[in-house]
């Protein structure tokens, strides 16, 4: 009983977690199209600058995570502007550069702060009994923190003036442009958008793991798999796979062994795209 | 004399939707026939199954005897069926006579090809009869759009076809470039090529071909020539009343 | 009249010539550069240039980014260390097969990647080479997790017979792909990654070609990896790792892809300069990689355009 509920507990965590490092990464490329290997790399930027603000500048929390998370949105839309505008629709060229921008931050933190993993301390302590499961305040805030972001998100984009301008370029660009709307303006804000959430994650993890340099990697890939599982394109995609990938590997890893629950996802991607090309929810085509 | 093209009880739903229902048809050697009908009535429908782009729910297609109907679209090119596509996209990093070339290496055009004739030599032949053969160095991505539909139809014609399919290829084009067009299918026409011709500008495609195949709502409702085809009131009714809304 | 650059045969002649003399250049090197030292570094570029050629050949004319070419190096590597300290083969025998092996894995490869573009190819090749990765370190007791396997046979006794060895065989690859690249070959691949659609419809069979291009690509990475792997007289998970694949697509973009001369820049270039930044300490891999950012961003075609475009200027040539 209490591994079913070890499972239940932090498979949800960890599922909102990797939902939230998703949705943005889904959301770029459902609006400009393209893929966004740096994606992990915003992630890694918003733990860090966490740390460069809390621990090392002790400024309080909340104006920490706030600043972490607006210098990762101005740094992502610094990139779309400078370093993808002009080549936008060569795919191939996107892939590269951004992948090279990925290998410029980890060596960059690298050569500031090292190799060593920076930890930040907890931003509420203490730790509460789930069902005979101990599970700490700084997970269960990442856990809320996750639904209200990727909640704001879908209300920004019902709601708002803005938000609807990126939902009309992300249905039909063409019927947008002639609505008025500038989709290159569009590109830019919705790249700051998805850096930031991928920044929010960052945020939050980094009490829980420690900032190393190679962290984008990892979130990156499962960034990656979530968002082909789920459909390229799709936030709800994108949220059913994110909670599925969260819970099947707190399972595989509590109940088979912690070795394997990165398989999980590997062997779900080449399945998901040999029987269904375009993922499980798969919308437009590229 | 009999068909090269027979086309039995052809049928695709695409989810519910009837695209194309019961569709028969047949081809003989040197026709020239036009497929009209309006928008999304089906014409292309039929291009893309008889060529194995899409696969069809019920029906039979057979080509000079031999059945093509479930072989993939480079097979159903080898046996002697190409066709230009209705939005020219072709290769267009690459130059105009090494987008003719592509279809030289296709099993058909090697098997053809006995007397050792170097590849890029039959090559610039095609585009010398479609008349692009002093564009032959040129990007395809720089030419305009008539040019690029012209080297659409040699590119299909590389592939030495007895039977080729043409997709509208009069649509965006102006009046000059039209002409050129016309004379060109002439040409061919003259030459005993067999075509069939997707259209829905009337005007051109009227006097170009012998016998015409009205399609509207995924079925076949009228054939016969030309003039036959401007009294038959079906069509009036159907085709031309359509488009007056 | 006659189609200039293609199939030209004047133009294939000087470019062929621009390669004897780049031969030339390879074998006598070690006239000049006999230190053990250099000779490693530059079985290294050797190696690496077999990789971001082969790289090329699959995704620089076909237009789909492969993110696992780790792949077909550690699968071969790994294939090739396992033979010859189980059955006692030499690298005569284990180099062509960790090369068969490897264009089997191209085989398996290409046949889940046929209907797949764009993103979704790239993730599927990349998942390929993780899930070996995750594999070597998961059955250790097999491939020696982390620490990989050692005390294989040496490829050569001397640092310039690995030097030789690895050249000859840059060179003849080089060749074959260059050779292969300008013939109908490589046109019909290139054909398919503007339009495949297109390229059906003229009568190619598009999946045989992708599908040989992927053996072909992996049997000159998979020579390479096996030889690599004699070479240190050590395989370990990191030819595997997707960062090898990341390094091998930004060597051939860096240089110029689509062209197979430009990843030899690119990798000749990478690899010295990641040696020679080495004076400056614990920054060498910042400016290593702003560097690489840089020219991305400022040349997108890779350095052989550049250098192309300058030398017609030089010549006169240019339009």
């Amino acid at each position: 009983m209490t591994t079913f509920i070890h499972i239940l507990v932090l498979g949800a965590i960890w599922g909102a977690l990797y939902t939230l490092i998703a949705v943005g990464f889904t959301l770029i490329f459902g609006v400009a199209g393209i893929i966004n290997l740096a994606h992990g790399a915003f992630y890694m930027l918003g733990a860090y600058l966490a740390y460069t603000f809390m621990t090392l500048l002790k400024i309080n929390v909340p104006l920490s995570a706030l600043m972490a998370v607006l210098g990762t949105a101005g740094i992502g839309m610094l990139i779309d502007r400078y370093g993808i505008r002009f080549m936008r629709e060569t795919h191939v060229y996107v892939l590269i550069i951004t992948l090279a921008f990925a290998l410029f931050f980890q060596e960059l933190l690298y050569a500031v702060y090292g190799p060593h993993g920076k930890a930040v301390k907890s931003f509420v302590t203490g730790e509460m009994l789930l069902g005979g499961v101990h599970v700490s305040y700084q997970k269960i805030l990442t856990f809320f923190v996750a639904g209200i972001m990727v909640t704001l998100l879908w209300l920004f984009i019902k709601k708002t003036k803005t938000g609807k301008s990126i939902d009309a370029v992300a249905q039909n660009r063409e019927a947008a442009v002639l609505m008025g709307i500038q989709p290159e303006r569009i590109y830019v804000i919705t790249m700051g958008i998805s850096a930031a959430l991928a920044a929010v994650a960052g945020v939050f993890i980094a009490p829980i793991l420690e900032a190393v340099p190679t962290m984008w990697a990892f979130s990156l890939f499962k960034a990656f798999a979530i968002v082909i599982i789920g459909g390229l394109g799709s936030i709800q995609g994108a949220i059913i796979a994110g909670m599925l990938l969260g819970y099947s590997e707190t399972a595989v890893s509590v109940l088979i062994s912690a070795n394997y629950p990165d398989m999980v996802y590997l062997v779900a991607i080449i399945l998901v795209l040999v029987l269904r090309p375009r993922g499980l929810m798969g919308t437009r085509a590229h | 004399m009999e068909a090269i093209l027979e086309i039995k009880e052809l049928s695709k739903a695409f989810g519910g939707l009837e695209a194309l229902l019961n569709f028969d048809m047949e081809v003989r050697q040197g026709d020239l026939i036009g497929m009209i009908g309006p928008n999304g009535a089906g014409k292309t429908t039929v291009f893309n199954l008889i060529t194995g782009f899409i696969k069809p729910d019920s029906g039979d297609v057979w080509l000079k005897g031999e059945k093509t109907t479930y072989l993939k679209p480079f097979q159903i090119v080898n046996r002697g069926m190409s066709r230009t596509f209705q939005l020219v996209d072709l290769f267009k990093e690459m130059t105009v006579l090494e987008n003719v070339m592509v279809p030289c290496f296709s099993h058909r055009a090697k098997q053809r090809r006995h007397n050792g004739k170097k590849p890029w030599k039959v090559a610039i032949e095609f585009l010398e009869e479609i008349g692009l053969a002093d564009r032959f160095n040129e990007l395809a991505k720089n030419l305009p759009f008539g040019e690029l539909r012209l080297l659409d139809i040699a590119r299909a014609m590389a592939t030495e076809p007895d039977i080729l399919l043409l997709d509208e290829p009069f649509s965006g084009l102006d009046v000059e470039d039209a002409a050129v067009l016309s004379q060109a299918i002439q040409r061919m026409h003259k030459k005993g090529q067999t075509m069939i011709i997707i259209e829905h500008r009337l005007g051109d495609l009227l006097k170009l071909v012998e016998s015409v195949v009205v399609i509207v709502f995924g079925q076949k409702i009228a054939e016969g020539t030309p003039e036959e085809i401007m009294n038959n009131e079906k069509v009036v009714n159907a085709y031309l009343g359509q488009r007056r809304q | 009249m006659k189609p200039e650059g293609l199939f030209g045969p004047r133009v294939l002649y000087r470019r062929l010539l621009g390669l004897s003399i780049f031969s030339a250049v390879v074998l006598l090197v070690p006239v000049v550069f006999s230190d053990p030292y250099d000779l490693e570094l530059l079985f290294l570029c050797h190696y690496y240039v077999m990789l971001a050629c082969s790289w090329d050949l699959l995704t620089g004319f076909t237009g789909n980014v492969s993110f696992g070419h780790a792949f077909f190096v550690g699968g071969a590597g790994f294939a090739g260390a396992l033979l010859n300290l189980h059955l006692g083969w030499g690298p005569w025998l284990t180099l062509p097969i960790g090369g068969l092996i490897a264009a089997l894995c191209g085989l398996v490869v290409g046949s889940f990647t046929l209907r797949l573009r764009g993103p979704y190819f790239a993730a599927v090749t990349f998942c390929f080479a993780t899930l070996l990765y995750k594999l070597i370190m998961i059955r250790y007791e097999i491939f020696g997790g982390e620490e990989g396997l050692s005390g294989i046979d040496w490829l050569m006794e001397t640092s310039l017979g690995n030097y030789y060895f690895s050249g000859i065989l840059m060179l003849a690859a080089i060749l074959f792909l260059y050779l292969l690249s300008k013939s109908s070959f490589g046109l019909i691949l290139r054909s398919i990654g503007e339009n495949e659609v297109a390229s059906e419809g003229s009568g190619i069979n598009t999946t045989f070609y992708k599908i040989v291009a992927f053996m072909i690509s992996g049997f000159i990475a998979g020579v390479a990896g096996a030889m690599y792997g004699h070479a240190q007289m050590h395989v370990g998970p990191e030819m595997a790792h997707d960062s090898l694949s990341g390094l091998v697509i930004i060597m051939a973009v860096v240089g110029g892809m689509g062209s197979i001369i430009g990843p030899i820049i690119g990798a000749y270039l990478l690899t010295l300069a990641n040696e020679s930044l080495r004076f400056m300490g614990e920054f060498r891999l910042l400016i290593y990689s702003s560097a690489v950012v840089a020219i991305i961003l400022f040349a997108p075609k890779g350095l052989l355009d550049i250098i192309t475009r300058g030398f017609r200027r030089i010549v006169g040539q240019e339009k």
